[in-house]
């Protein structure tokens, strides 16, 4: 399948945010960070960012820029959140292109409805799991959680194993 | 007869931190041939054909991000300074662990740039290959044969590929893992806040360039830097802040908007950073940087304005045009300058206005310039006099509203700028229309 180019990725993150929203979720740099990598490498939505093990979990900097530029053009906004970091909110120009990834709205909802509100914590155990799960295929559930450990110290391997569990789950419903 | 003993600690006078103290085995990578390169690299391009003073060199930058570096490492690893941090964090901080991290942090510092081509930034994206830049260039000569050396020789050794994470961070190193101490001692180096290299340029380009928007109260700044959780609702650790030190970060993060804006993107320097492209692409071989490193190393602004100079005044050179409008100040002028109202009524007025221009001029009379900022939006954790660990979002009531500098420029020739200035106010509307 042909990866995203800008203005269909820009678009994608438009209507994830607003699909976020709808779900109540606070639209974090983390919740989009998380979603977007569900929706790449779960749901198999051709985004072709690239994410390495950083920030709670897989990140992606070029992801990063993009909010930047979003932002720039007036397609996202951020406002404060009560003790917490920033949300992103469309922009007055946010609601121009989310047509051209009509497409891909189901993958989108199911997201939205299935992680974006999730907290922090919760998001970082799944989609390091998640990760793990991806990038090492022959590894079991208990591998899978030792290695989770043993990349992030903070995360228990009870805990780890749980995560698994649940991100097993979620490639059930979604396959 | 008395003897002395030989000296181990150094001093160099600085204008920023007065003094950088360097030990023996830092003035040895100092004195090595990728690090005095950078007293030939400008910090700021061509900024000077602007702003006369900035003349510095990435040479006094690599020393003011050592410094900087240490003391802000000194100050997370204090113990009345740590938090409640997780088991592998807190082994990395027992003393012979934390000599030897100090050390290569300190290393990383001042090494973190000699992998900067001519000129720094200005031509680097168009005139590399597209999976170069300059920070791989960084790791190639830090885990290279002549700094190799030295790392093997110092007591303990250090590990080539540990200074060169820490130089450059796990973005730079994608096929690298790096463990959450070194991930954040990356940060102590290059994070968007609270990082080192950018407390340094501020207050240096500002410095020397004779503004006043760079500066801030970067020591009440460097003494409130913590390592916490990076959230209340997260456990993994990162840089953050004491609540003491907040309107320092604030005005940090105002500093570098005005500096970009002001000094950075000033439409002049980008008429600049234009025609020294232009006479790269001319007078490179095949219009690119080589990435051989020992070539890479031969080369500096000093070589490239020699070659400026020559091909001015020679209509047969290679880039003459571009360097006769470099030497003779004969640049592109600024037509038209995006604002935020147009961008939001119009979407692209540039492109809009670029695109009109080069239909009525001519593509060689007319150039777009434009530059987007690509940091996120800032945010990291704060800790009250309670021990709760808050967003700074939460504390702040500035930081969400720091604007994203967004520059755009559309560039003339000067033979064309007054009748061209002229024919766009009478068709402003029609061509902003048309985005």
């Amino acid at each position: 399948m042909e990866l995203m180019q800008g203005a269909e990725h820009r678009a994608l993150i438009c209507s994830l945010v607003k699909a976020m929203r709808s779900e109540d979720s606070w639209a974090g740099e983390t919740q989009i960070q998380k979603c977007v990598y569900f929706l790449q490498n779960l749901m198999a939505v051709p985004t072709g960012y690239e994410f390495i093990l950083y920030k709670h979990g897989p990140y992606s900097f070029d992801l990063q820029r993009e909010l930047a530029v979003m932002r720039a053009r007036l397609q996202l906004d951020i406002e404060p959140r009560y003790n917490y970091g920033p949300s992103f909110t469309l922009g007055p120009r946010g609601e121009l292109d989310i047509e051209r990834v009509a497409s891909h709205n189901s993958a989108i909802e199911f997201v939205a409805k299935k992680l974006s509100t999730k907290n922090v914590r919760s998001l970082e155990r799944l989609s390091t799991v998640f990760f793990v799960q991806t990038e090492n295929s022959d590894l079991d559930d208990n591998q899978v959680a030792r290695r989770v450990n043993k990349l992030k110290p903070h995360i228990p391997i009870p805990t780890a194993l749980e995560a698994v569990e649940e991100v097993n789950e979620l490639r059930d419903m979604a396959s | 007869m008395v003897s002395l003993a030989v000296k181990q600690y150094h001093e160099i006078r600085d204008p920023i931190h007065d003094f950088v103290k360097l030990d023996s085995d830092e003035r040895r990578v100092l004195d090595s041939g990728p690090v005095q390169r950078l007293r030939h690299v400008h910090q700021l391009a061509m900024s000077y054909l602007v702003y006369p003073g900035a003349t510095h060199r990435r040479f006094e930058h690599s020393l003011g991000v050592m410094e900087l570096a240490g003391k802000l490492f000194d100050t997370v690893t204090a113990a009345d300074n740590i938090h409640d941090l997780p088991s592998d964090m807190v082994t990395e901080m027992r003393s012979d662990r934390r000599s030897y991290w100090r050390k290569v942090l300190r290393m990383a510092a001042l090494c973190h740039d000699i992998g900067h081509l001519p000129f720094s930034h200005a031509a680097e994206k168009e005139l590399l290959s597209d999976d170069w830049d300059h920070e791989r260039f960084t790791v190639e000569l830090i885990q290279g044969n002549e700094l190799a050396e030295i790392w093997s020789s110092m007591k303990p050794p250090l590990a080539p590929e540990d200074v060169a994470k820490i130089a450059v961070g796990p973005e730079k190193m994608k096929n690298v893992s790096f463990s959450n101490w070194e991930a954040l001692l990356s940060e102590i180096i290059s994070g968007d806040t609270l990082g080192v290299d950018r407390m340094d340029y501020l207050l240096r380009d500002s410095h020397h360039a004779g503004v006043a928007y760079g500066r801030f109260d970067h020591h009440r700044l460097v003494d409130t830097v913590r390592v916490l959780p990076v959230s209340q609702e997260s456990d993994e650790p990162t840089l953050g802040l004491e609540s003491g030190g907040i309107h320092s970060a604030e005005a940090l993060l105002l500093a570098r908007y005005f500096m970009f804006m002001q000094v950075y993107y000033h439409h002049v320097r980008m008429a600049y950073d234009f025609h020294l492209r232009q006479f790269l692409q001319a007078w490179l071989p095949s219009g690119r940087f080589s990435t051989d490193t020992d070539q890479h190393q031969r080369l500096t602004d000093n070589e490239v304005l020699y070659e400026i100079s020559q091909a001015a005044q020679d209509p047969l050179a290679l880039g003459h045009e571009a360097a006769g409008r470099i030497v003779n100040r004969n640049h592109f002028r600024a037509l038209y300058t995006q604002t935020r109202q147009d961008k939001a009524v119009y979407g692209d007025p540039l492109t809009a206005m670029f695109n009109a221009c080069v239909g009525k001029y001519g593509e060689s009379k007319v150039h777009k310039s434009e530059y987007t900022q690509q940091a996120p939006a800032p945010e990291f954790p704060v800790v009250g006099s309670e021990g709760q660990v808050k967003s700074s979002h939460a504390i702040s009531g500035v930081l969400h509203q720091v604007p994203i500098v967004d520059v755009g420029v559309l560039l003339v020739d000067p033979e064309i700028d007054k009748e061209a200035s002229r024919w766009l106010n009478s068709n402003r509307e029609t061509i902003l229309s048309r985005s």
